[in-house]
């Protein structure tokens, strides 16, 4: 016990130059058995932990602490993982580089002037630093998966409705899934078969769909079909992204994968559709924060409608204003088609393209982000390049596909990662090849 | 090239519940055309076809009462008068 | 009277909660509110916390799909739900979960219709929501300085039910509001003693001129005063010329323009992410069809046709279930519709709406009503007397047994007759003359019985034995 308190010292000194935590746990529990006993775990701050602060890395909710814990939450308690604390994001999940945090930007450890990714660059950042042994985030466009990239450690997605997402403060609830990030694929897959459980509370939540994923991780992966995508090595793609995906494709294929080269041409327009429809669903899932019932009050105005504003202005950044902006846009009368309507035809094209891919392959696999990570401040400026450094992630969002990112090489010391999809359901096809790329790659992470 | 889109952003402020200054509204005017224009790329996507991509459907849940934790709930609340939330006058 | 109504075209939004159920739609949490403090039954989801997801009670779908097929409307087979967004203190989420017909969205139930004795009106559409919470002022709206909010309320299932404008006068509006009533309470889904269990909104206009919501009518009571007052004053402006929403206010009895709200293009519907669509199968939609009662629609058929009761009294008794359900017992007892019904409708339902009672604090047990009228049938007493008995038991409560015993006693019996027969006749020889030629003039000598009997003869019995004094 006092061997993890005077570690929990440790984490906190070293956090202050990462910025990985908000909060940090005011009393840690060590529950003894369980598949989690021993570990501590960061949670991003989208996650629901009853007793201990949440703040979606948000003015709006500083002060904010639920009266109840996430699904996964109690999952991961029940499982005896200790909780350090309470993971740094982009405020309300919206964001590729944690930078849009009320609480500060967390700090790339590979390398502190650049970015961690986003939006759950905390938790990823706590893994890769050192301040956790794993981490839950969240993913709406690619906010597990960025991160793990940016930051060398492993990412992943699971398919819409594996996880429950009661407890997580909605942005894109038709996109979004909790997931976990470690170090290693055995650790990954070991978290995920503990959220993994149904919960009834959440109605978009599958039964039955859960497996033990650390049984398959060593099955042979010679004959399993991999499509490889040209478009997601598009115009914007670093030379070293591509050189260090590419390179570690050739090694699967000597290990026995049949590797193809194909075209998505849907896929170009995942991003636009993507954006429209995490937008409009964002505007509608942060209309609640008004200061009334929880969250930040700004205290006397001259009506209620000038209370929401007011209270809304303050505690909302720039970044999630410009959101709810575009999404209600969107979604109002004279657009509606244009935009929202469109963009849902387009998913299900995108959805439908995959599904006829994977009726022939078993995973698709490309870069994760098409650069390594940027620096602080980088992107700040433009909105419209920040949003396109999600354009290798956002398609499997939108079709509901699990997808995992894997340290597969690095440039200047910067981490690469590469990204593995495959069908509903299939995350031990993922997590396989995964495991196969941490023992062919040629490198071990610290 | 077409014109560029324009969003009123004050229109959509209040739409929204959000009070911007002045100075956002013109860098967020400043910005939603190239934003637009980009969503517009939809446009040239061919969607005639009729694609169900519906999965889930009929969950329910049974009509049976649960404790009620609404003094948990209340204690989160900023303002209150006696047991109800205060909230500021309607007009 | 008909042409104040000219062109007056009345559309109705009822909601109705489904009282019946023990949740609320999307959680948990009791749905029992009534006679609690404020905010007691909550959870996270009927009030919106950060990270709490809807789940619909089945139960809900299954009242819907009731009231829907006892409205004659055609079950959908795919249903999902929308969000309705819009900024208001009494909505926990700022979006309210409801179901649309436009741009995918399904609603439960279409196309159904509605008889009344004042002419049918077509139902557009059924549609399933959640009430919000509830709004108090210290105060009036205008002067109190804050707002208390109780989400008790809110989550509370609704199915609101959405009219064509087919109504054409304010009487036409509170029959039609007493039918749906009188239907939703027969299935057992709505009890609308209960406080705020049904409310309505209505869409009135004249002519050409533009729709003019009404909002605030807070009592079926209330409906023909506000729209009586927004028909004249539509008729005064010569019709509307913008569509707007007014406020009924039931205190001045006037409407007033609402603050602007948001237009349907200022609510942004979009289908509910958290919740998957609903599949309905014909075999579910027919199970819960032959799970419904005897509707009131088909209990005036039986009336009407099987028990030949006229359609005016036939409408009155089954308005209301518990009064439907009397009369049949009643029937049980002693089957004399005609009398029955008439005492039923006219003289015990109109002693309770002059004193403003509940059928179901009627003291009169259907079984001591079929007493009474087995007496007529029985001959002992006749049916004026019968009927002054009922109307004395209602007005000073005493017991109809009682009375009848006391009359029966009081009452002329059938060994007083001949000797008042003889007398009578000897008093009025012409009479028996003309009696004799003319049966029509017995009538005259009865006539003289009953008054010597101060009418507590036997009529019956008493054209009988005349009648033998003739031969």
């Amino acid at each position: 016990m006092s061997l993890l308190s005077s570690k929990f010292e440790e984490i906190k000194e070293k956090n202050k130059s990462i910025n990985a935590y908000i909060t940090f746990s005011d009393l840690l529990e060590n529950n003894p058995g369980g598949k989690l006993s021993g570990k501590t775990i960061a949670i991003k701050d989208t996650i629901s932990t009853a007793g201990l602060r949440t703040t979606c890395a948000s003015k709006m909710l500083e002060n904010y602490v639920p009266p109840f814990d996430a699904h996964v939450v109690s999952l991961v308690k029940k499982q005896g993982a200790t909780i350090l604390g309470k993971a740094n994001c982009d405020e309300f999940a919206m964001g590729s580089s944690t930078e849009h945090s009320a609480f500060g930007a967390t700090h790339n450890p590979h390398d502190h002037e650049r970015v961690p990714g986003g939006s759950s660059g905390g938790s990823a950042a706590a893994v890769a630093g050192n301040l956790a042994d794993i981490a839950l985030g969240s993913d709406t466009g690619g906010s597990i998966r960025c991160p793990a990239s940016f930051c060398g450690i492993v990412g992943l997605k699971p398919t819409y409705g594996l996880v429950s997402r009661y407890g997580l403060v909605a942005y894109g609830n038709s996109l979004e899934q909790i997931g976990p990030m470690a170090k290693n694929v055995y650790d990954c897959a070991l978290l995920l078969e503990c959220i993994s459980d149904y919960d009834r509370r959440d109605a978009t939540c599958v039964n039955g769909k859960n497996i033990n994923y650390t049984e398959s991780l060593n099955d042979d992966i010679s004959g399993l079909k991999i499509a490889v995508p040209r478009e997601f090595f598009g115009n914007g793609t670093d030379p070293e992204v591509e050189k260090s995906v590419k390179n570690t494709i050739d090694k699967l294929a000597s290990e026995g994968a049949i590797v193809e080269e194909i075209n998505i041409e849907s896929i170009k327009y995942s991003l636009a559709a993507y954006y429209i429809i995490a937008m409009s669903e964002a505007s509608s899932n942060l209309a609640r924060f008004d200061g009334l019932r929880y969250g930040l009050h700004s205290g006397k105005s001259k009506d209620w409608n000038e209370l929401f504003s007011n209270n809304r202005k303050s505690g909302f950044g720039f970044e999630v204003k410009r959101r709810i902006m575009l999404g209600t846009f969107a979604l109002s009368s004279g657009y509606f088609d244009e935009y929202y309507i469109k963009a849902q035809k387009v998913r299900s094209l995108i959805t439908n393209d995959f599904k006829k891919i994977f009726s022939k392959f078993d995973a698709i696999i490309g870069p994760t982000m098409p650069t390594l990570p940027f620096k602080l401040g980088e992107k700040l400026t433009d909105p419209l390049s920040m949003y396109m450094s999600d354009v290798d992630t956002v398609s499997a969002n939108l079709a509901g596909i699990p997808s995992i990112s894997i340290p597969c090489g690095y440039s200047d010391k910067l981490p690469i990662g590469i990204q593995i999809m495959s069908s509903h359901f299939n995350e031990k096809t993922i997590l396989n090849i995964g495991n196969k790329i941490e023992q062919i790659r040629g490198f071990d992470i610290e | 090239m077409a014109d560029k889109k324009i969003i009123d952003a004050k229109k959509y402020s209040e739409l929204s519940k959000i009070e911007l200054s002045t100075q956002e509204m013109e860098i967020l005017n400043e910005q939603f055309p190239d934003i637009l224009e980009y969503f517009d790329l939809l446009s040239q996507a061919d969607t005639s076809e009729n694609i169900d991509t519906q999965t889930l459907s009929n969950v329910f849940r049974d009509d049976i009462p649960a404790d009620s934790i609404a003094d948990k709930i209340l204690d989160v609340v900023p303002e209150k008068k006696d047991r109800f939330v205060k909230g500021p006058r309607m007009m | 009277m008909s042409n104040d109504y000219e062109g007056v075209k009345i559309g109705l939004e009822i909601h109705c909660q489904l009282t019946a159920l023990n949740t609320k739609m999307f959680c948990n949490c009791s749905s029992d509110y009534r006679g609690n403090s404020p905010n007691t039954l909550l959870c996270t989801v009927c009030t919106g916390l950060p990270g709490s997801l809807p789940v619909l009670n089945k139960r809900a779908l299954e009242a819907a799909i009731k009231i829907g097929l006892a409205l004659n409307c055609k079950i959908s087979s795919n249903s999902n739900f929308f969000r309705k967004n819009y900024f208001y203190p009494d909505s926990p989420k700022n979006y309210q979960i409801t179901q649309y017909d436009k741009a995918g969205g399904i609603a439960i139930a279409n196309n159904g219709h509605v008889e009344t004795n004042l002419g049918g009106v077509r139902i557009t559409r059924i549609q399933m929501e959640e009430d919000p919470g509830k709004l108090q002022y210290e105060g009036s709206i205008t002067t109190s300085s804050n707002t208390l909010i109780d989400y008790n309320r809110a989550g509370i299932s609704l199915v609101e039910i959405v009219t064509e404008p087919d109504i054409v006068s304010p009487k036409h509006a509170r029959e039609f509001l007493n039918t749906i009533q009188s239907i939703v309470e027969t299935i057992g889904e709505c009890d609308s003693k209960l406080d705020g269990s049904m409310r309505a909104d209505a869409n009135v206009s004249i002519s050409d001129g533009r729709r003019v919501e009404v909002k605030n009518i807070t009592s079926f009571k209330e409906v023909e005063r506000a729209l009586n007052f927004e028909i004249t004053r539509q008729k005064t402006i010569q019709a509307a010329s913008k569509m707007e929403t007014r406020h009924w206010d039931d205190v001045r009895r006037v409407t007033v323009t609402l603050r602007v709200k948001e237009g349907e293009e200022g609510y942004r519907y979009f289908p509910d992410p958290d919740l998957p669509p609903m599949v309905i199968s014909d075999d579910y939609v027919d199970e819960l069809r032959k799970s419904l009662p005897e509707l009131p629609e088909m209990r005036l058929k039986r009336f009407t046709e099987e028990i030949k009761l006229s359609e005016e009294i036939a409408r009155i008794i089954i308005r209301n279930k518990i009064v439907a359900d009397y009369f049949e017992e009643t029937l049980s007892y002693d089957f004399n519709p005609k009398l029955l019904s008439g005492w039923i409708a006219t003289d015990i339902m109109g002693y309770l709406n002059r004193n403003n009672i509940e059928f179901a604090d009627l003291p009169i047990k259907a079984k001591t009503l079929a007493f009474l009228s087995k007496s007529v049938s029985d001959s002992k007493v006749n049916d004026s007397t019968a009927k002054a008995i009922l109307l004395k038991s209602l007005s000073s409560g005493t017991d109809i047994e009682d009375l009848l015993k006391s009359e029966l006693a009081d009452s002329v019996s059938s060994d007083d007759l001949p000797d008042i027969i003889e007398k009578v006749i000897s008093d009025n020889p012409k009479a028996l003359e003309d009696a004799k030629n003319d049966p029509q003039a017995i009538h005259f000598l009865i006539g003289q019985v009953m008054k010597a009997t101060r009418g507590r003869a036997n009529h019956s019995k008493v054209k009988e034995l005349i009648e033998k004094q003739l031969n």
